[in-house]
């Protein structure tokens, strides 16, 4: 009986059709472009995308092909049900009302593994010892939420500088050099009464029940106003901090090796400028400075690292003071600039990673398995922004890095521990989109447009480069899908102020006099909803929530009214115009229940549910996932099947839906359906062998 | 959380998630590894809490001669730390119970049947000869573990003495490593393919002897696991396993294994 045996999702967040299509024909994508020559696919490579267009919405409907509404997992976080300006942390598969398709794999006796999948992934909620499953706590990076123990550091050393001196991200403002407004104006993560309650719950029992409303205990209150051109749904992934060193060059003194006797010094600091590490900087056999050497101390022999050129180092371990113990770490470093007299170093040293870390891995001893022979986890990298120098000589090629471990990660499970199945993300793309992507369309005091247009073409080529790290499976009989959760689009319009990242939206709503702040005694703004005037908020990306009596605490529109205020709103959102360019800003407005059409009714999205206007929503989350933007970037997820049991057709007529990966992948290795399936298979990209056999 | 202003969602998700997990958010896994071993006329639970180590008592054991069943793990998440020690009764409880339904007859089996063996002299002989064989102190020292291994299994089958055991374990030099605190360690073994020996290595050891394991129970013939340890610092395990395998080749050389061969088919015939 024919059927897939073998099962690869590569997941890469944030990659779209159109620029895939563009460079694929450039012929600067060959892996891809072979898979889709073997394989099935739209000719213009897209999927239709779940609503909204959001990480871990997305993800989930990739692994449930449920719809958001249905599985419940509507944003990065979901509505709190006692407070209508309050969010709970969403990225918890506690939340998600689906069965998960890996679930049911490793239940039918599959070894499957879930890579970083931030949908619904962590904790895992099979124990099936056939699942093996890798973090999904957050979209960043495997370990980012709980390894990252010692911010990034951007390092200057000059015989110019009177004194040495480490500034730490948290006394001063090291935010880039092309930071936006801050966008998060208020935020508030509840505190102590509510971890008594957590508490509470946990000495009771650990009961399904109490487990699935610890949600709960996750509450957040933020208010965005939408000061600038961020909205917190992408703009402003640029403003990151990080330590920045200033340090002395000068004649190397009190080493207790031999050093060259042309050798310079200077000093870096690390562990959040508790320890000093002592560099050399050394000339090579032609006489000019090129090397730099770290060392723990002046007593050691060997350094930490030797730095040369342009090559990040990677896999540098030293320690870090972590609650007054030191905890081994490791990091990456690279030389931005060496003068060639050696007056002169700018380095970068990423955030240093805890080596012991295992808590994201289960079972955990893969984690070691993993670390020991594949190299240790990448430390995630937040530098970048309009920066273009961070941007492409850092934020992109540690992604690339991090890509390749990836990738010999996920061979080595697939060699060593037999996996079956793998389902697995990467945030590379998506990532580096909310960084730089918005700078590829001109901007004013950055730089040339087209410096950021050929790093996202180099993003792209590099993505290449990791599916082609797996090609190998198809000649083992594996069967590989290539997707994503959403594209990335270039907006070249303001971005409309409805809708938020991590919070309530005042922008639009306050405008509208729908939600009303309280005042002090001088009739300033509070950040504080006045719930005896508000009828209505906006929260997080699509969802306005109505402030309704018997339904919220301090509900003021009476049910019989709902109807009318709800058609008030909509119409009021239809008729109003950017003043910064006097345009309509959505695309469109529905009633919970109409919103059915995109998925996205229920009890988990909000009362109303918006779509903001093409143009005007960032590199994705608000509005449609058919946008298109800037520089031929679009919204739309990509779809590419290849491998044993796929048929060979690179123009596929039907729409691809994102409900239909999970059927599509469980009809082909004859696994059941997850139970709550939205989707159905693909089965005009399937063989005949396999339909036929499901059909009798 | 104060510092959190404008921070992208994707980072402000993680910063959230690692508040969250400061309080027991997602629950800790607890697991427990454990195998049931035969040695010195004393039957054994053995669990540990980590892989790692249970791995490197099971190797051990083996290099004492003990009889050993594969090991197995079980493990449950909970939320509270509080909850450790009576997690980690039951877990015990659990593999006891499972090692004892799984694999007890076979070992009871085992201990009668290497218990009724008669000692003789040929065993002890090849590994005599074979470590005779060796000049140089320096080649001694880098087969020292295989040794180990071998005398081991051949005392846990009652085919050499205690005494001849512990004879030839004190001809052996002891290794040690100044490497430091911060260590990797490279494993293989050898095992017996379609008329050659192949060699296999990792630098989990755990998943060394989870492979050799399999490959037994497959039917192969293996020599025992030899290690070697670097300093952490040093290239990484992917690059370091040629490097590893070529002194895999020089402790499991062709004299060695051929002695494999010659004590495998001595076992067929005793057993």
């Amino acid at each position: 009986m024919a059927k897939a045996d073998k099962v690869l999702v590569l997941g890469l967040d944030g990659m779209e059709p159109l620029t895939t299509r563009r460079l694929v024909d450039a012929g600067k994508m060959p892996n891809t472009k072979k898979l889709i020559e073997m394989g099935a696919a739209k000719k213009g490579l897209e999927m239709l995308g779940a609503m909204p267009t959001i990480t871990p919405a997305q993800w989930t409907t990739l692994a449930t092909g449920a719809y958001p509404g249905t599985h419940g997992v509507t944003d990065f976080w979901n509505q709190d049900p006692d407070s209508l300006d309050t969010i709970i942390y969403g990225l918890d598969s506690r939340l998600c009302q689906s069965e998960l398709l890996w679930n049911v794999t490793a239940e039918a006796g599959k070894k499957t593994l879930v890579w970083h999948w931030p949908g619904s992934s962590w904790p895992p909620t099979s124990g099936s010892e056939n699942l093996y499953v890798v973090d999904g706590t957050q979209p960043a990076s495997p370990n980012y939420s709980i390894a990252n123990i010692d911010i990034e550091k951007y390092i200057e050393a000059s015989k110019g500088f009177k004194e040495t001196k480490f500034i730490s991200h948290i006394e001063a403002d090291n935010l880039g050099d092309s930071a936006t407004d801050c966008v998060i104006d208020k935020l508030e993560l509840e505190g102590e009464g509510e971890k008594n309650e957590f508490d509470r719950l946990n000495e009771i029992s650990d009961n399904k029940e109490l487990q699935l409303n610890r949600y709960k205990m996750a509450k957040i209150k933020n208010f965005d106003f939408h000061l600038g051109e961020g909205t917190g749904l992408g703009m402003d992934l640029d403003k990151i901090p990080y330590d920045k060193i200033q340090s002395v060059i000068s004649e190397p003194s009190s080493w207790k090796i031999d050093i060259p006797t042309d050798a310079l010094e200077f000093s870096i600091f690390v562990s959040g400028g508790k320890l000093r590490r002592p560099c050399l900087i050394l000339k090579n056999a032609q006489g000019i400075y090129d090397t730099v050497s770290v060392y723990k101390s002046k007593n050691d022999d060997q350094p930490l690292v030797t730095l040369t050129g342009d090559t990040i180092a990677t896999d540098i371990l030293d320690e870090v003071i972590e609650n007054g113990e030191k905890v081994l770490t490791t990091s990456f470093y690279k030389i931005l600039e060496l003068a060639p007299d050696g007056s002169k170093v700018r380095m970068w040293k990423s955030t240093a990673y805890k080596v012991d870390c295992d808590n994201r891995w289960s079972p955990k001893p893969i984690y070691k398995d993993i670390i020991e022979n594949c190299g240790y986890v990448p430390p995630f990298t937040q530098i970048g922004g309009s920066n273009i120098e961070f941007s492409r000589e850092i934020l992109n090629p540690v992604w690339r890095l991090n890509k390749l471990w990836q990738a010999r990660a996920i061979n080595y499970m697939i060699e060593e521990q037999g996996i079956d199945v793998v389902f697995s993300h990467t945030h590379s793309i998506d990532h580096q989109a909310h960084q730089y992507w918005n700078y590829a369309m001109q901007k004013e005091g950055t730089p040339p447009e087209t410096e950021f247009q050929a790093l996202i073409d180099r993003t792209y080529e590099d993505a290449d480069e990791y599916i082609g790290q797996f090609m190998h499976l198809l000649d083992k009989g594996w069967t590989i899908f290539i997707t994503s959760d959403h594209g990335e689009q270039i907006h070249y319009k303001p971005i409309a102020k409805l809708g938020s990242g991590s919070g309530v939206s005042l922008g639009v709503m306050k405008d509208l006099g729908w939600t009303v702040l309280k005042k002090d005694e001088k009739g300033n703004e509070l950040p504080e909803i006045d719930w005896e005037k508000t009828k209505a908020v906006c929260i997080r990306t699509s969802f306005i929530w109505i402030n309704l009596k018997g339904r919220n605490p301090n509900g003021i529109v009476d049910p019989k009214d709902k109807d009318a205020v709800e058609d008030a709103i909509i119409d009021s959102l239809y008729t109003y115009k950017d003043p910064r360019i006097g345009e309509r800003i959505i695309t469109l407005a529905l009633k919970n229940r109409d919103a059915i059409l995109l998925g996205l009714d229920g009890p988990e999205t909000g009362d109303i549910i918006i779509m903001n206007r093409e143009g005007m929503v960032g590199e994705h989350g608000s509005g449609l996932s058919t946008y298109t933007g800037y520089y031929g970037t679009s919204v739309a997820p990509i779809f590419i099947a290849v491998g044993k049991g796929i048929v060979n057709n690179p123009d596929l007529k039907r729409t691809v839906r994102q409900v239909d990966l999970a059927p599509t992948i469980a009809a082909m290795m004859k696994v059941r359906m997850p139970k709550h399936c939205e989707g159905a298979p693909l089965y005009q990209i399937i063989s005949d062998d396999i339909t036929k056999d499901f059909i009798e | 959380m104060e510092n959190a202003g404008g921070y992208h969602r994707d980072i402000f998700s993680g910063m959230v998630a690692t508040e969250l997990a400061k309080n027991g958010y997602f629950g800790e896994e607890y697991r427990l590894y454990g195998f049931l071993c035969w040695l010195n006329n004393e039957k054994k639970l053995i669990t540990a809490e980590k892989i790692e180590e249970c791995a490197k008592i099971y190797v051990d054991l083996i290099e004492q001669g003990a009889l050993v069943t594969p090991y197995i793990n079980y493990g449950e998440r909970v939320n509270k730390p509080e909850k450790k020690e009576k997690t980690m009764i039951a877990l015990k409880e659990k593999i006891y119970d499972s090692l004892d339904e799984k694999y007890g007859k076979e070992l009871e089996d085992n201990i009668t049947k290497y218990k009724q063996k008669v000692i003789n002299s040929t065993a002890s002989n090849i590994l005599r000869d074979y470590y005779l064989s060796i000049e140089a102190a320096s080649a001694m020292r880098v087969k020292v573990q295989a040794l180990k291994w071998l005398a081991g299994h051949c005392k846990k089958r009652g085919l050499i003495s205690q005494k001849n055991y512990n004879c030839l374990l004190g001809l052996l030099p002891k290794t040690e490593s100044d490497l430091g605190e911060y260590i990797k360690q490279l494993s293989g073994f050898a095992w017996y393919t379609d008329n050659r020996w192949k060699y296999y290595t990792n630098a989990f050891l755990p998943t060394v002897v989870e492979k050799l394991v399999q490959l037994q129970k497959d039917g192969y013939l293996t020599s025992g696991i030899v290690s070697k340890e670097y300093n952490l610092n040093s290239k990484p395990a992917y690059e370091l396993k040629v490097e590893f395998q070529e002194y895999l080749g020089t402790v499991l050389d062709d004299e060695y294994l051929s002695m494999v061969q010659k004590l495998d088919e001595m076992f067929l015939k005793e057993d």
